[in-house]
């Protein structure tokens, strides 16, 4: 055997191995398909990402199904790969007239705000953590705002406010996750 | 200059490493039939042979560096990278997963045998035996509940199994034993998760009244293919 074909050989053989490890890792190469991957194999079907935000070791995701239900999800990169971090899902359901609702996940140092809002007049949400710490988000995606804390499920644990186009308090209620 | 002096000399030259040991060899080769022949047909001593041999070679440098030319090449390079690539991913990663699949399949095998109703061991005798052979359906991934055996104890408890040969980022958590659809959280349990992911779970305090078994995962989306009913007869009497 020739030098060159030992090199497609070897090439070929660490090919074949890496897409192995790859697959059977269930590694993606983008963060988005490794999501929408996970939420397909965790039974929601194929869903459509709402959106998506920064934490420190990946993203976290709000996705919707196709049954309405939102979906959030964390991604966490692996190397030059992506691998699914685990989430959750909910159905918001608008209670007694709120127009906004929210829900939250995470662990002893982070945080995943996520918020819907009922009322098109709502602008502006802050949320105030127990310890004072105050987070305003306006950015909303399909009526959704994603926010990441970067503290512990039970500090992030406060109130949410909800203020409309001027800037009047509109809502408030504590939260618990 | 000695015939190992010469070869490292010309071997020297050569950059591409790999090949050194064998330009080295074969230039000893040339020296030893070259001095053979000295020896046989000019009636030299050994030493002077060898000395003889060498000289005829000409100038170790610009044979090594006509060498160096031929084998310090980019192909050269090329292979022996992937060669040295192809030793590690197959130590680091290809053995590993190997060994890992097939310690895995066999430990599969032995749990699929270790929990058959044949092997395994509860902690009273066994009253009433349902086969239930239901595969449910969560998301992609299928589970197979195999058997409910309740206990003279009041335990109710099931196996069940699924295969895992995919990709797969997730898991299949344990499933619920609803007793007449009340809420209940399961007790005890274990399982194998490994290519065959089999374990069993006990639902514990069940009387020995006839009751209607929802085994599976009620809170998946889906609930109708992730969940089967069985209906558990009432206990014998004299039984326990």
């Amino acid at each position: 055997m020739t030098r060159r074909a030992k090199t497609v050989r070897n090439f070929a053989i660490v090919l074949v191995i890496l897409a192995a490890v790859f697959w059977r890792a269930a590694l993606y190469l983008t963060s988005d398909a490794c999501v929408l991957a996970s939420v397909e194999e965790l039974g929601y079907g194929t869903c459509e990402i709402i959106r998506r935000d920064a934490y420190e070791d990946g993203y976290v995701y709000v996705l919707q199904a196709v049954d309405g239900e939102y979906v959030f999800h964390k991604t966490k990169r692996v190397g030059p790969f992506w691998h699914a971090g685990g989430g959750g899902s909910m159905n918001f359901v608008p209670q007694d007239g709120a127009p906004i609702d929210t829900t939250m996940w995470g662990n002893n140092e982070i945080s995943y705000v996520i918020c819907k809002r009922d009322d098109p007049d709502i602008a502006r949400i802050e949320w105030v953590c127990k310890d004072g710490t105050v987070i305003a988000a306006d950015d909303w995606t399909q009526d959704i705002i994603l926010t990441v804390i970067s503290s512990g499920l039970e500090n992030a644990q406060g109130n949410v406010r909800a203020y409309d186009t001027a800037g009047n308090l509109v809502y408030e209620k504590e939260v618990i996750g | 200059m000695t015939a190992q002096e010469f070869i490292t000399a010309v071997t020297r030259q050569v950059h591409f490493f790999p090949d050194r040991e064998q330009i080295g060899r074969e230039l000893m080769d040339h020296l030893d039939d070259s001095a053979a022949d000295l020896q046989e047909f000019e009636g030299l001593n050994e030493r002077d042979a060898y000395a003889q041999a060498v000289e005829n070679m000409g100038d170790p440098g610009e044979i090594g560096r006509a060498l160096d030319r031929a084998h310090n090449t980019v192909g050269n390079w090329t292979w022996f990278v992937s060669k040295v690539l192809c030793i590690l991913v197959c130590v680091l990663l290809g053995a590993p997963m190997v060994i890992g699949t097939v310690v895995s399949a066999g430990m599969s095998v032995y749990s699929m045998v270790d929990y058959s109703k044949d092997n395994v061991e509860f902690e009273a005798p066994v009253d009433t035996w349902v086969d239930v052979g239901e595969t449910l359906e969560l998301g992609p991934k299928r589970v197979t509940i195999d058997w409910v055996a309740r206990l003279e104890n009041g335990d109710v408890c099931i196996r069940y199994h699924s295969y895992s040969i995919g990709r797969a980022a997730w898991g299949v958590s344990s499933p619920e034993i609803l007793v007449d659809d009340d809420m209940h959280y399961n007790g005890s349990g274990a399982c194998y998760s490994g290519i065959i992911t089999v374990g069993w779970v006990v639902r514990e305090g069940v009387d020995g009244n006839a009751h209607t078994l929802t085994i599976g995962w009620p809170e998946w989306k889906d609930a109708e293919k992730s969940t089967v009913q069985i209906e558990l007869p009432a206990r014998e009497e004299g039984a326990a």
